[in-house]
């Protein structure tokens, strides 16, 4: 195993090899978001079928692959938890849900406000918008898990086992807009095939995608370090850490 | 690459798509800034406390010191 395996497994290496890059992430996702969201508002072509609503895709698509992509990165950290009882990872898992939670709920408030102008209504039971409300619901109980338990050990084992049964619904996400075809529509993006949109409309959707995965990353360290602050505030290099000041 | 819209007016509007377009936007933007800002405040809380405990160990510390002596 490389030493920076060893260094990443430790909360105090994690805190300190992660203070360099929060900056950058932070200047990164800034940029990207501000970039892609002027250019999906003002540059991009409206839609021959939906007209401008359908600029609210530059967050509605960004936000439902994070929330999906962020429940693997949930439930791989509960697994490693439970498997190699890693100290940090059941941290991850922890800083994951809220974040996960609030990106799904983005994408199902944008979605529903899509909704509206382009199909006539807020919410139908359509299977790809009910399988996003019980990804919300999945997030949600890992959330309530870690609340219902004061052993933070006990907490990450419960939290993670939920999180790695809740998996299953996770290639019904994916499959819900082939397997019943109801309202919502197949997806824009596939990594097998050329995008069905035109360069014009995809490239800020792109920007916007990148700016969502460097915001996630950036988030998901602030958590993770603020839980480690949390847990090992008894510990010397947490005192030494509040004694110097910044770090 | 040129800007869709003929006026500012025309921007807001969105081709009456407006308030949906403009309220997504919103939403999501108070949703990110509370991810961000809300780790950052906790770690803020953490490191005050941190801070006030330690001239309070210190303070015991000394006290057992004396007993001792």
């Amino acid at each position: 195993m490389p030493v920076w395996f060893h260094r990443l497994g430790s909360p105090k290496g994690f805190y300190g090899m992660t203070t360099p890059w929060l900056p950058w992430l932070a200047v990164a996702s800034l940029l990207l978001l501000m970039a892609g969201t002027v250019w999906g508002l003002g540059f991009a072509p409206a839609d021959a079928k939906q007209g401008n609503s359908f600029r609210i895709i530059y967050i509605h698509v960004p936000s439902a692959f994070l929330a999906l992509a962020g429940y693997y990165v949930m439930a791989v950290a509960g697994a490693i938890g439970l498997i190699w009882r890693m100290k940090l990872s059941f941290m991850v898992m922890k800083a994951a849900a809220p974040l996960g939670a609030a990106l799904t709920l983005i994408s199902l408030v944008s979605g529903a406000l899509w909704g509206k102008p382009t199909w006539g209504t807020y919410w139908v039971w359509d299977a790809r918008i009910t399988s996003m409300l019980v990804l919300f619901f999945l997030y949600l109980g890992v959330i309530a898990l870690h609340y219902a338990y004061t052993n933070g050990e006990a907490a990450g084992k419960a939290a993670a086992v939920l999180a790695l049964v809740g998996t299953a619904n996770i290639p019904i996400i994916y499959k819900s807009v082939d397997w019943w075809y109801t309202l919502h529509q197949p997806a824009t993006i596939r990594l097998t095939e050329a995008p069905s949109m035109h360069p014009s409309m995809f490239q800020p959707l792109v920007v916007m995608i990148a700016g969502f995965y460097c915001l996630y990353a950036l988030v998901l360290i602030l958590n993770t370090r603020a839980e480690i602050l949390h847990r090992e505030r008894g510990s010397q290099w947490v005192a030494e850490l509040a004694r110097g000041g910044r770090a | 690459m040129s800007f869709q819209f003929d006026s500012l007016a025309a921007f807001y509007a969105m081709g009456g798509h407006g308030p949906f377009v403009w309220l997504s936007y919103l939403f999501t933007l108070v949703v990110l800034v509370w991810l961000v800002v809300s780790p950052l405040m906790r770690t803020r809380r953490l490191r005050s406390a941190l801070a006030r405990r330690r001239p309070a160990m210190g303070a015991q510390r000394s006290a057992a010191e004396e007993r001792e002596s």
